[in-house]
């Protein structure tokens, strides 16, 4: 987005002066005069018909933004070239004029251009008619755009057709919909006007420019649009930032601010429009902010939402901050441990919410090893760690953990999942386990995947082209593995809340087109993959061959390559954005438990990153480290936003999305079955696998016991995050009180014999059974309450095995935090 | 103009003379024309085709359904299905039913139907018992004939209804109403002509524009303030002439004129709107109107509901009575078709096969055969006692939307292939016009024999006189002159 044009008065060092001065007197009064700015920046008003709305924005030094285009005066420094209509510059005469706004005693100036002011340009079906019908919600898939349409009127959900949409409103039920005798009399007028009886209501009146729209359309005589019409290439949407604040103070003081939006079309003529009239706008948080039909935001309770604009095809988002109105109370100066703080706590001193404190040592340890390795600390560990005196131990223990072969695993299990190896035959989980071990770059191993091809025994990655005569399938999987987004809806319709459209979908799917397989006759049992140089995807709607497009890019030369090879280096290049984030997005998740974008294989235009410049700079770094996902996650962990307690302060009790505390999150499956066995020293039998092998380890997705069943384990059906589930449920809850898991591991283990063994002392038995499964040391009144039940029993073994028992249930144990 | 008509009857009679039969339209009728003693045989024709269309699959070492079309006794023998072909009875031979798209699957599979030449070609070999070479004896069948022999498979003579040299209706003395126009036509959806005169009929704005097709002039102006009409109709007689229509979404009509004095004979007002499809039975005195879902029979003498025959499942859009008034079909827009029967108002049959929208009913004239239109494109052919499917053959690729029966059984269509065609009783393709410049929307043919009126989505009207190549005049009605 262009910044829309800033201009400070000269004086503003004066008058920073001068706030100073009255800072002493006043501490709430503004420390520094507002930047004015004025939207958009330059104006080209081409053709008759060409409207361009204005809006002026003031933003506060401390970030908030105000909607001042009510108050300021606009005079064109030419009157005879535009007429002002409140604030929306209509064309009159040819040449060049200066706008000048003036508000708050400020002047600025936007250079105007009229161009063509004699000129009508006939309204298009697919620029000008359809979106319309989305704006007016007809093609919504609750009304025409259900797939049975209403009352046998059908229309393509959110526009996808244009040309069916066509023949559906002027040719297919002929004499019915429009009349091109007497246009305003069609019922594509009466209906959504309300003029008749309409199921649907009054989707817009007679005197709205989505009925003039439709109106000229018909004068026209309902015309299909020309071959050479041109194109909407981008959308833009101004201003380009919006923090709404209320005048008085308390949480919901921002309800009477609001501001407007004005959205422009940029089209492959070089002309643009603005077309916030004939724009859907949504936004993704409306308990922070709504949104008018018209593009007015409103402020309501603080926080954060994401406003979407949706013109055709085309969607545009803008992120739109809540926060309290009054003083604003001084931000504390945060220390920092590296950049990913500097850029968390710049996004929390807009949202003016203040992170917890530092978590202890014994929560850090415990937090570290279960997001690193996937284990508890050992209880040696442990008394190592709280031992250390030294003040880069946090730093150290990183260092060490990354090392750790269960790191590897742990990683090893997360890929599996993501490329869905389901079994040990045929070497596909040895070559990645082999790949992660030799920390191979990700790049390279990405590359080496997307283009395997042969034998399947002798080249396991070919295994990932299983689904080989399925190219939606595969691009499918590519783009939500690899580049965090999902597609699917674009098979059928335009993806409604992104950018996908369904030539962005089959375009993709086109690139694995061209594989075959075949049977490998000196082993039967083995299928080879390779690439067959022939084979095309064909769009559904008119079947025309769809040449291979990356997904947000180009159409790529090929040459005879293989077009997975194109994909591949496409993908993995170092400008690209997606891969680089998505990668860095998926490591944060794994020890935030959500991503930047969230879910991490979600990114669309309606789910943007909460934190972008952050996203940006891991994404960045991992490039720049030539892609050692090690280097990446110590960035990660080092960072003081990874070691938040997670106890809320009284500001960042609502956040979920800017990390400023550290979130409860239930162990995941395999790695709650490995730290139970780990606590009670007693490992299970996994299917056929050696005694001691992990639940982390196991490479088959059929294999599963009831008790990873249910905690969710993923058995890697698809490639979906949502596979893996970490939702605590009741089940869950049963199943470690009376299941055979808890309570057998603690009888059939050794740990109390050997510690009463070793000595007998209640305080040092009950110490240690807290260390080794919460990590941590009894508080004074669990210590004191449980010698007292420990000198009242009869039986210590058996009040031991009840304590055991007990932590081992406990929530502290099964969450991390 | 009198010099056309004068020519147009030497011809027919010319004709006459020349065939010596009593049919005026024999002349028209290629399988009629043709000599018998052109025999189809597999050796020379019917071989040749199956090598070209079909032993590609049914051929070779592993022919599909174990059906072998190439060679004559493995193609008698037929398939896994059993037989496929029937001498004397192409409708109940497999083959030609799936050859021919009236059933599926159809074959080729995914490939456009063959050319109507060939299939004709099928059919007379069937037709002609299945001959191996030109020396074999025909085949004959055990099987019953199907339906289709006992309605008869075409009219010999047309209907005339002893009518002799009568002249047909002509306004005489009508209101004088100035016609409304506008800058662009509208798609022609009401389009009648009088069976005993040159007078077509088109919808106007809040009216009936009454053309002679002869002089090519306006012949008067019927007003109808109900709204639109939507739909065109004449007696059979030629004596009146109705409209229904209405403002849609609002309210809807029906309204029948005298064609001679111009004068109103009946005006029943509909529900909240446009009545898409009506007609008005023989005796003139019951009028059945599509009412949304519901099909009302209304007396026009007093306005009153009789019947209201509630059994389709969405809009009510063609509707036709029998010659005699004995029968009704209607069809809806879900493709849902109904035979009645006009005592008890009790349902004959449903007649079932459409999977689009009906977009019209034709009778024979001789109130045996009834045939239907529709938006997938086929026309089907019922027998009206039972209501059991004779026929149905692809006419129109994207969908049949004008339907109309001569006086002497043959049909005209017109769809969304821009293309007009005629067919005679066997669904065989006779003539095309065509493609126009965007969609055929309705056609309606003129009183005087083998002039044909079509009508297109831009508005414009277009008749041909006979088999000429060119329109004889193309127009615009109620669009003004720029």
């Amino acid at each position: 987005m262009i910044p829309g044009f800033v201009h400070r008065k000269r004086t503003d060092c004066l008058v920073s002066l001068g706030g100073l001065v009255v800072a002493l007197c006043c501490s709430t009064a503004i420390a520094d005069a507002p930047v004015i700015r004025v939207y958009p920046s330059r104006v080209t008003l081409d053709g008759a018909a060409d409207r361009q709305r204005v809006i002026v924005q003031s933003v506060s030094a401390d970030g908030r933004t105000r909607d001042l285009t009510s108050r300021a005066r606009l005079v064109a420094s030419v009157a005879h070239r535009v007429r002002i209509v409140g604030g929306v510059l209509e064309p009159l005469a040819d040449g060049a004029l200066d706008l000048v706004v003036t508000v708050d005693g400020r002047r600025l100036v936007v250079p105007v251009t009229v161009r063509h002011a004699d000129m009508t340009s006939p309204v298009r079906f697919g620029l000008d008619v359809m979106p319309v019908l989305t704006k007016g919600g007809c093609n919504s898939g609750s009304c025409h755009g259900a797939s049975r349409g209403q009352r046998g009127f059908r229309l393509s959900v959110f526009g996808f057709d244009p040309a069916g949409d066509h023949f559906r409103i002027t040719r297919e039920f002929v004499g019915r919909r429009i009349d091109l005798a007497r246009p305003a009399e069609s019922l594509l007028l009466t209906k959504p006007s309300e003029q008749v009886v309409h199921g649907g209501g009054q989707r817009f009146d007679a005197h709205s420019e989505m009925y003039r729209v439709l109106l000229k359309w018909l004068e026209q005589g309902a015309p299909r649009d020309p071959q050479d019409v041109s194109r909407v290439k981008r959308l833009e949407v101004f201003p380009s930032e919006v923090v709404l604040s209320g005048t008085r103070p308390g949480e919901d003081a921002a309800a009477e601010s609001s501001h407007r939006l004005v959205v422009r079309a940029h089209y492959d003529n070089g002309t643009d429009r603005d077309v916030t009239g004939l724009t859907v706008f949504t936004s993704t948080n409306t308990a922070s902010a709504v949104v008018s039909a018209d593009g007015v935001v409103s402020g309501q309770r603080r926080g954060e939402s994401f406003v979407m604009a949706m013109f055709g095809e085309h969607n545009v988002g803008l992120p739109v901050i809540v926060v309290p109105g009054g003083p604003v109370a001084a931000f504390p100066d945060l220390p920092v441990a590296n950049r990913v703080d500097e850029l968390i706590h710049r996004k929390l001193r807009k949202l003016r919410v203040v992170p917890s404190p530092l978590c202890d040592d014994s929560t850090f340890l415990r937090r570290v090893y279960l997001d690193t390795i996937g284990l508890l600390p050992q209880p040696s560990e442990y008394d190592r760690f709280i031992a250390d005196k030294r003040t880069d131990k946090r730093k150290r223990l990183v260092d060490e953990l990354l090392k750790r072969p269960e790191f590897t695993d742990l990683w090893v299990m997360k890929w599996a999942e993501l490329l869905q190896v389901r079994n040990v035959k045929g070497g596909f989980f040895g070559w990645l386990r082999k790949r992660l071990l030799a920390n191979v770059p990700m790049d390279r191993m990405v590359r080496e995947l997307l283009t395997a091809e042969g034998g399947f025994f002798r080249d396991p990655p070919a295994q990932y082209f299983r689904q080989v005569g399925k190219p939606k399938i595969l691009a499918e999987n590519v783009a939500q593995v690899f580049m965090g987004t999902r597609i699917q809806c674009a098979q059928c319709h335009n993806h409604p809340f992104d950018r996908w459209t369904m030539n962005d979908y089959y375009g993709f799917a086109a690139f694995f087109a061209q594989l075959g397989s075949k049977r490998n006759w000196e082993d039967t049992r083995e299928q080879i993959v390779f690439n067959k140089g022939s084979g095309e995807v064909r769009h559904p709607v008119d079947d025309r061959v769809m040449p291979p497009k990356f997904l947000g890019g180009e159409v790529p030369k090929l040459g005879r390559r293989d077009r997975r090879a194109v994909l591949a280096e496409w993908l993995t290049a170092d400008g690209n954005p997606w891969f680089s984030r998505n990668l860095a997005n998926i490591a944060w998740a794994q020890f935030f438990g959500r991503g930047i974008v969230d879910q991490v294989d979600d990114v669309r235009l309606s789910n943007p990153p909460s934190n972008p410049e952050l996203l940006d700079f891991l994404a960045n770094r991992l490039v720049a480290d030539g892609y050692d996902f090690r280097k990446l996650i110590r960035v990660i962990t080092l960072s003081f936003a990874y070691q938040r307690a997670t106890e809320p302060t009284a500001s960042n009790l609502d956040d979920r999305r800017n990390f400023s505390h550290a979130s409860f999150r239930r162990l995941r499956a395999e790695v709650l079955h490995d730290c139970l066995c780990q606590a009670t020293g007693v490992p299970s039998r996994l299917g056929g696998f050696p005694l001691g092998t992990r639940a982390v380890q196991l490479p088959v997705a059929a294999m599963s016991t009831e008790f990873l069943d249910t905690f969710g384990r993923s058995d890697r059906e698809t490639v979906c995050s949502c596979e893996v589930d970490v939702q605590p449920n009741l089940s869950q809850a049963l199943h470690l009180i009376n299941g055979a898991t808890t309570w057998g591991k603690i009888e059939r283990g050794e740990v109390l014999k050997r510690l009463m063994t070793a000595d007998d002392e209640p305080a040092t038995v009950i110490s240690a059974l807290y260390v080794r499964c919460l990590a941590r040391q009894p508080t004074v009144r669990e210590r004191t309450r449980l010698l007292a039940a420990v000198a009242a029993a009869d039986d210590r073994n058996e009040i031991y095995q009840e304590l055991f028992w007990a932590l081992l249930n406990s929530k502290e144990f099964l969450f991390n935090h | 103009m009198q010099r056309d008509q004068m020519l147009e009857r030497t011809n027919t009679l010319l004709a006459l003379v020349l065939l010596v039969s009593p049919a005026v339209t024999l002349a028209e009728d290629p399988v009629a024309r043709k000599p018998k003693t052109a025999k189809v045989t597999f050796r020379d024709q019917i071989g040749p085709l199956f090598r070209r269309r079909c032993t590609g699959c049914h051929g070779g070492g592993q022919p599909k359904a174990d059906l072998d079309l190439s060679r004559y006794v493995a193609a008698m023998a037929g398939g896994s299905s059993g037989e496929v072909l029937v001498p004397g009875d192409p409708l109940q031979s497999r083959l030609y039913l799936l050859a021919s798209h009236a059933e599926e699957p159809h074959m080729p599979p995914k490939r456009p139907r063959l050319p109507p030449a060939e299939l004709t070609l099928i059919r007379q070999w069937i037709d002609g018992g299945l001959l191996a070479t030109r020396t074999s004896r025909p085949r004959t069948s055990k099987r019953p004939r199907s339906l289709l022999s006992r309605v008869g498979p075409s009219l010999r003579r047309p209907v005339t209804k002893g009518r002799g040299d009568q002249p047909g209706a002509r306004p005489f003395g009508w209101p004088v109403v100035a016609m409304r126009t506008s800058a662009r036509g509208r798609a022609v959806v009401a389009l009648a002509a009088s069976p005993w005169s040159s007078l077509v009929a088109v919808g106007g704005i809040g009216q009936v524009l009454v053309y002679d097709a002869v002089s090519g002039k306006l012949s008067g102006v019927l007003p109808f303030p109900e709204g639109r009409p939507h739909q065109l109709s004449f007696s059979a007689d030629g004596e009146v002439i109705w409209a229904a229509g209405g403002q849609a979404g609002v309210s809807g009509a029906v309204v029948g004129w005298n064609v001679r004095s111009g004068r109103r004979l009946f005006a029943v007002t509909d529900g909240e709107d446009v009545v898409l499809g009506s007609a008005l039975d023989p005796s003139g005195k019951r009028l059945a109107i599509g009412s949304d879902r519901v099909v009302r029979i209304v007396e026009t003498a007093t306005g009153r509901t009789i019947r209201r025959l509630a059994v389709h499942t969405d809009w009510v859009v063609s509707i036709g009575f029998s010659p005699d008034g004995r029968r009704l079909v209607t069809g809806d827009r879900g493709g849902g078709l109904v035979l009645w029967e006009t005592r008890q108002w009790d349902r004959v049959s449903t007649l079932a096969g459409h999977r689009g929208a009906v977009t019209g009913v034709a009778w024979r004239p001789d109130g045996r055969v009834v045939a239907s239109a529709s938006q997938d494109g086929t026309v089907r052919q019922w027998e009206a006692e039972g209501g059991r499917p004779l026929r149905n053959w692809m006419a129109h690729e994207g969908g049949v939307l004008g339907i109309a029966c001569r006086a002497d059984g043959q049909l005209a269509t017109v769809g969304r292939d821009r293309v007009a065609r005629t067919w005679n009783q066997a669904g065989a393709e006779q003539d095309r016009r065509g493609p126009l410049d965007d969609i055929v929307t309705r056609v309606a043919l003129v009183g005087v024999p083998g002039w044909l009126v079509v009508g297109d989505w831009t508005g414009s009207l277009r008749l041909w006189r006979g088999s000429e190549p060119k329109p004889r005049a193309t127009w615009q009605p109620g669009v003004a002159s720029r």
